[in-house]
């Protein structure tokens, strides 16, 4: 326990604190991070092109884009409440959860779109407990979520094993194959949320409110900010949308597995913070996280191509998350 | 600002050479300090002396510069200028902080979940082989603690002790180590009267066992119980010292106040309309109790109350950031008790945080961004912020409140406390409130700043708002309101107006002697 003198110090730290140098009045990182993260995504791309025959198939750019945009729906929520300085760690969780209950109520042959709602209402409901528990009682969501992760990953499983292997119904196991314009429609899903990511950002109270409330969240409060309805609001978003991806993630896979989604959470976190996401709250941007996903996806799928070993990849993404950690911390202590 | 008038008072101020003197039988020798905070002056030539074994006091309004004396004096702060010397020899700030001074802080800092022994003798545990002693500590502790006559279980886990005890406790912790001079930083204020007597008597007990001890306070009645003699500090100046020989609380209370900053109030002309914020009994026990208010638009209403008094906790409730377990806010007739900030703030009541760092501003953000926080709901239309509206806004409280930036997307961070301040103005002005509570309005401003301040306090009431100012700087209440509502010992102790605004009526109030 230290002397009460440093706890204080230490909370002053983060009273806020970006580097981005931005003039955008949104806020001061606003879309700092795309260009540079584009240009690097490009680059990564240019090289396994270059040096890999097979990387610039289409079938490979397109499974490519296609784990990107599914990952992407998970991320999208998630990166909003990284915006408020919280943090949810049970989307992994969630995402596995919702795709094998909805899986499961369809071999029991519920109607298509009642299991999905009801997986999706389930998703909520866990959303809404987190955000309540983190709102009413200032539970630490770091701590929380770990706990949820748990909690919900052992659910999830529940159902896997009673399932066994058997593969979902043909209805449910088309849902991934859906093409708009002959792409994928979750690739075209991501496009179209980026799009209107990029006008939320640059133009909406809410997204201000977040931020606010992820840089000071006592300021927030005096200025009349609904600081608890936003969180819980946010909250909710990430598991739906975690959720969301989940059941294209099991459509995808075609039958329960207890893999899903495994260690999920620590993708969104890192590919969070590469697009421009801070543990210290106050910044956040989907289409750098869309980038994120997208570096780290070209990142493992090039491991592959050099025939690295699969099981590296777990020491790639801790190598990575801790950078990017390491990086967000000394970027927000030089300015705290 | 500081005529020393009193500092010729009735009793014998110190000879200038009595003052520089710095042989061994003074054991702390302060010279010359002063000490700024960008364009804030803490400190202006500071001088004290503490003679060996001698409980010596430190008094002074809040912000009156207690504190930075006792951090330079500790070793936390360097001053800009001026010398301290310790037993004779001039010293540097870490030498300070390494030597042998023990402080004990206003806020607690025990270890609530070890005993009372392992907490007197944290640090520095007695050990025999590469264990910890425990019988010898438990024996050593029982022995202090019986020393002082007090009837405390050395294996009591912290947590379980009375605030009182663990101030004892933390008193005890700086005693062991024996330091040749021993600070105490209000070490009452969070204390019953009980509990506070016998930390007195335990002050009195070290001050027979020669313990030489700095005690700092604003309660005139432990001062001059305990004090061999008292340094008086008034806006960052050492006004006087004081032997206590036949002192009486007034004779402190003029040092205190001064006479200067009386009587400066401005003739008001104001027409004064009906009841905008009614306060009735409004109660959260432990924090402030049966507190009724009134304020009609056009007033101006001061509210003035020393460390916990309870008016800083009230404020916060007021606006919806404290609970308050039962009476009424009403605001044009409705009962907005247990109401969010964010319902406070449609009903027309707006509020302005003490402290402007912790919560206010966003010190990272544009300043454009910073007056929008609170009206972006009002400025949007279908969610969608119309930025234009934004900045036009934020330029005309540029003009307005003459912030002066480097433009309207600089940061609060780059600013002085001043324009700081007026940047948080513009915030909780921005939705044109019809009552404005203000929470120190002025804290850790210039005196140039301040006066502008003011003057938007003003035409914010000749505008036909409803105001009330918590503040713990008296001259400025005086300056400001039409009346006063002093808080002590979390009750409303008086209202004074008209001819009774006088600083040592509203003082004497506070402080429990009227």
């Amino acid at each position: 326990m230290g002397s009460t003198n440093q706890t204080v110090t230490s909370t002053d730290h983060h009273a806020g604190g970006t580097a981005a140098s931005g003039r955008g009045d949104a806020g001061r990182s606003f879309g700092g991070n795309v260009l540079p993260l584009s240009a690097i995504v490009a680059l990564v791309a240019i090289v396994l092109f270059a040096t890999q025959p097979n990387f610039g198939t289409a079938s490979n750019i397109n499974s490519i884009l296609f784990q990107t945009s599914i990952e992407f729906l998970a991320i999208l929520g998630f990166t909003y409440v990284m915006v408020m300085r919280e943090i949810d760690l049970s989307v992994g969780s969630v995402f596995a959860l919702t795709g094998t209950l909805m899986g499961a109520l369809l071999v029991d042959d519920w109607n298509f779109w009642l299991a999905g709602g009801i997986a999706l209402a389930v998703a909520a409901g866990i959303g809404f407990c987190q955000g309540f528990l983190v709102v009413r009682f200032g539970i630490n969501s770091l701590m929380l979520t770990i706990g949820s992760l748990l909690l919900i990953r052992g659910c999830s499983n529940v159902i896997a094993n009673d399932l066994g292997g058997r593969t979902y119904p043909r209805e449910f196991r088309s849902l991934a194959r859906t093409d708009l314009f002959d792409i994928r429609i979750t690739i075209v899903f991501m496009a179209v949320c980026v799009l209107i990511a990029w006008g939320f950002q640059k133009r909406s109270a809410l997204f201000r409110k977040m931020c606010f409330i992820g840089e000071n969240m006592r300021s927030a409060q005096v200025h009349g900010i609904r600081v608890g309805r936003i969180k819980i609001a946010a909250f909710m978003a990430s598991a739906v949308t975690a959720g969301l991806g989940g059941i294209f993630t099991a459509s995808r896979i075609t039958h329960a597995d207890v893999r899903m989604g495994l260690g999920l959470e620590f993708v969104m976190v890192t590919a969070a913070i590469i697009g421009g996401a801070s543990l210290y709250g106050g910044r956040g941007d989907l289409r750098g996280s869309a980038l994120g996903l997208l570096l780290l996806a070209l990142v493992l799928n090039g491991m592959i191509m050099f025939d690295i070993e699969p099981v590296f990849q777990q020491f790639v993404i801790g190598a990575l998350l801790i950078a990017t950690v390491t990086f967000d911390t000394l970027v927000n202590r030089r300015n705290g | 600002m500081h005529p020393d008038g009193w500092a010729r008072a009735p009793v014998r101020p110190l000879a200038a050479a009595e003052r520089k003197m710095s042989d061994d039988s003074n054991i702390l020798d302060l010279n010359g300090i002063t000490k700024t905070f960008g364009p804030v002056t803490a400190l202006s030539r500071v001088d004290l002396t503490v003679r060996r074994g001698e409980v010596h006091a430190i008094l002074g309004e809040n912000g009156a510069g207690k504190s930075t004396t006792l951090k330079i004096i500790n070793g936390e702060l360097d001053p800009d200028d001026g010398t301290v010397a310790v037993a004779g020899r001039a010293t540097t700030a870490p030498e300070r902080a390494r030597g042998d001074i023990a402080m004990v802080h206003q806020e607690l800092a025990v270890f609530t979940n070890m005993s009372v022994a392992e907490n007197i003798f944290a640090g520095d545990l007695p050990r025999r082989g590469g264990r910890v002693d425990f019988d010898r500590m438990h024996a050593r502790a029982a022995e202090l603690l019986s020393l002082f006559g007090l009837e405390i279980e050395t294996r009591e886990i912290v947590s379980r002790l009375t605030p009182g005890q663990q101030q004892i406790v933390e008193i005890l912790r700086a005693v062991r180590r024996e330091a040749s001079l021993l600070i105490l930083d209000e070490p009452t204020s969070g204390l019953n009267n009980h509990e506070a007597t016998i930390l007195l008597s335990l002050v009195k007990r070290l001050s027979d066992e020669n313990v030489t001890v700095l005690y700092v306070s604003h309660r005139l009645h432990e001062v001059l119980e305990i004090a061999d003699r008292i340094t008086v500090l008034r806006d960052g100046a050492s006004v006087t010292t004081l032997d206590n020989d036949a002192l009486v609380e007034d004779d402190l209370i003029r040092h205190m106040v001064g006479r200067d900053l009386a009587g400066a109030r401005d003739a008001r002309a104001r027409g004064i309309g009906e009841t905008a914020l009614s306060v009735k009994s409004l109660t959260q026990i432990g924090e402030f109790e049966d507190v009724t208010l009134e304020c009609r638009r056009g007033e101006i209403v001061g509210v003035f109350g020393l460390e916990g008094s309870g008016a800083a906790d009230f404020s916060e409730a007021l606006y919806g950031l404290k609970a308050a377990g039962s009476g009424r806010i009403e605001i044009a007739g409705r009962d907005m008790r247990g109401a969010p900030p964010a319902a406070m703030r449609a009903a027309g009541l707006s509020y302005l945080p003490a402290n402007r760092k912790e919560a206010g501003l966003y010190m990272e953000r544009s300043i454009v961004d910073n007056i929008a926080a609170p009206i972006l709901d009002r400025i949007s239309r279908m969610g969608l912020v119309d930025r234009d509206r934004i900045r036009k806004q934020a330029e005309t409280d540029v003009g307005r409140f003459a912030i002066r930036v480097p433009g309207i997307h600089a940061e609060p961070r780059q600013l002085s406390g001043g324009n700081q301040q007026k940047v948080l103005f513009s915030a909780c002005l921005a939705d044109r409130p019809d009552i404005l509570a203000l929470n120190e309005p002025t804290r850790g401003v210039d005196v140039g700043a301040k006066a502008e301040v003011h003057d938007v306090i003003r035409s914010e009431a000749d505008a036909g708002r409803a105001v009330v100012v918590f503040s713990s700087d008296l001259p400025e209440l005086l300056r400001l309101a039409d009346r006063i509502v002093v808080m002590r010992s979390r009750r409303i102790a008086g209202e004074v107006s008209g001819q009774d605004l006088q600083e040592d009526q509203i003082m004497a109030l506070a402080a429990g002697t009227a």
